[in-house]
């Protein structure tokens, strides 16, 4: 009689387990379609530069905003433009009210040509609120460094002059400063459209 | 009236499908010329198809516009996640085959804008085969 029991307690406990099991695997969060970081999410470096407009720029003034960061040039005719023509994309998918929660920041890899001004005009081009950022090399040598941005500059027959082998790929930093999920190149609009929502919708943002 | 509209509609399936089959209509062809909008001095690029239905094998040895200052052949490569950026001497378009110019990879580059590219607009391209040339109308559009 006691073993008759000990052997129905045994089952309950395993059959509670298995709900137990089941609820933490599907209320775990939903996962980014995007390359994510795992916790404990990395601090994005501080990012501190002169805006065009002679304001300063920092990105822990962005809290509480999901901010988009990429590095690019805007003598760049292909990857660069194709890449914030698909985040122009991806904002004109979020509600408006979402959308005004994600900040666009274009740092320019390649200071000898590019002043903030050409920079912020390049990105206004795709959404007036993009932030075009440039400075002297040794502080975007800085941002580059700590964001581990690959840069190269490639002297070539182009009557463009110098071309710049760079790394391509959009971080995403959440409300809080932290890094949590990244892009490569062509990943798809719906896809950074899907990560932007779930952070946007997470409960402490 | 809807037999005919069947009709009307296998003939349709029956064309996009022959357009799938290896190209062989004998001769060059241009589809989707398209470029992005851009700031008047900098610099764009121009994407499109290439379809060669004719037996002989065709090398895209240049390209020219009045848009820009130069117009150059590239190819865009991720290496992971580095993109480096190649100039292209020409470009091989086999009998028989398509080659296409897409955002990521070979694009036709162009440098120096003589005016800004607006949504809508549109501006010729020539391109310069080993047999010819042959001039492409471009539309300036998002993507």
């Amino acid at each position: 009689m006691n073993r008759k029991m000990m052997y129905v307690g045994l089952g309950a406990l395993l059959f509670l387990s298995l709900i137990g099991l089941g609820v933490y695997l599907f209320s775990a969060p939903a996962e980014f379609r995007g390359t994510a970081y795992v916790q404990p999410y990395p601090p994005a470096p501080e990012i501190d530069l002169t805006r065009s407009d002679g304001s300063r720029f920092r990105l822990s003034e962005m809290r509480g905003d999901v901010v988009l960061i990429f590095f690019g040039y805007t003598t760049c005719p292909d990857v660069c433009p194709a890449t914030m023509a698909e985040l122009k994309l991806a904002l004109a998918e979020l509600k408006p009210e979402e959308a005004a929660r994600v900040r666009v920041v274009f740092i320019t890899v390649d200071p000898e040509r590019d002043t903030p001004e050409k920079v912020q005009e390049y990105v206004s081009r795709f959404n007036p609120a993009f932030i075009g950022l440039s400075g002297d090399q040794n502080k975007l040598g800085v941002v580059w460094s700590a964001y581990g941005i690959f840069r190269e500059i490639v002297q070539g027959e182009s009557a463009a002059g110098y071309l710049i082998n760079h790394t391509a790929r959009v971080t995403l930093v959440d409300p809080q400063g932290n890094m949590r999920v990244s892009f490569g190149f062509d990943t798809p609009v719906d896809d950074i459209v899907h990560d932007l929502k779930l952070v946007l919708a997470e409960k402490d943002s | 009236m809807w037999k005919k509209c069947h009709i009307i509609g296998l003939t349709i399936v029956l064309l996009t499908a022959c357009q799938s089959v290896k190209v062989s209509t004998g001769m060059l062809a241009f589809k989707d010329a398209w470029a992005r909008p851009a700031a008047v001095n900098g610099n764009g690029a121009v994407y499109l198809v290439i379809e060669n239905g004719t037996d002989a094998d065709a090398v895209l040895l240049s390209a020219s516009s009045e848009i820009a200052q130069a117009v150059e052949l590239h190819a865009s490569m991720m290496n992971g996640d580095q993109m480096n950026m190649q100039m292209q001497e020409t470009v091989a378009v086999p009998a028989g085959q398509r080659v296409e110019f897409a955002p990521g990879g070979l694009h036709i580059m162009l440098v120096g804008l003589a005016r800004e590219l607006k949504l809508g607009d549109t501006f010729n391209l020539t391109l310069k085969f080993d047999s010819g040339e042959q001039v492409v109308t471009v539309t300036v559009k998002d993507g």
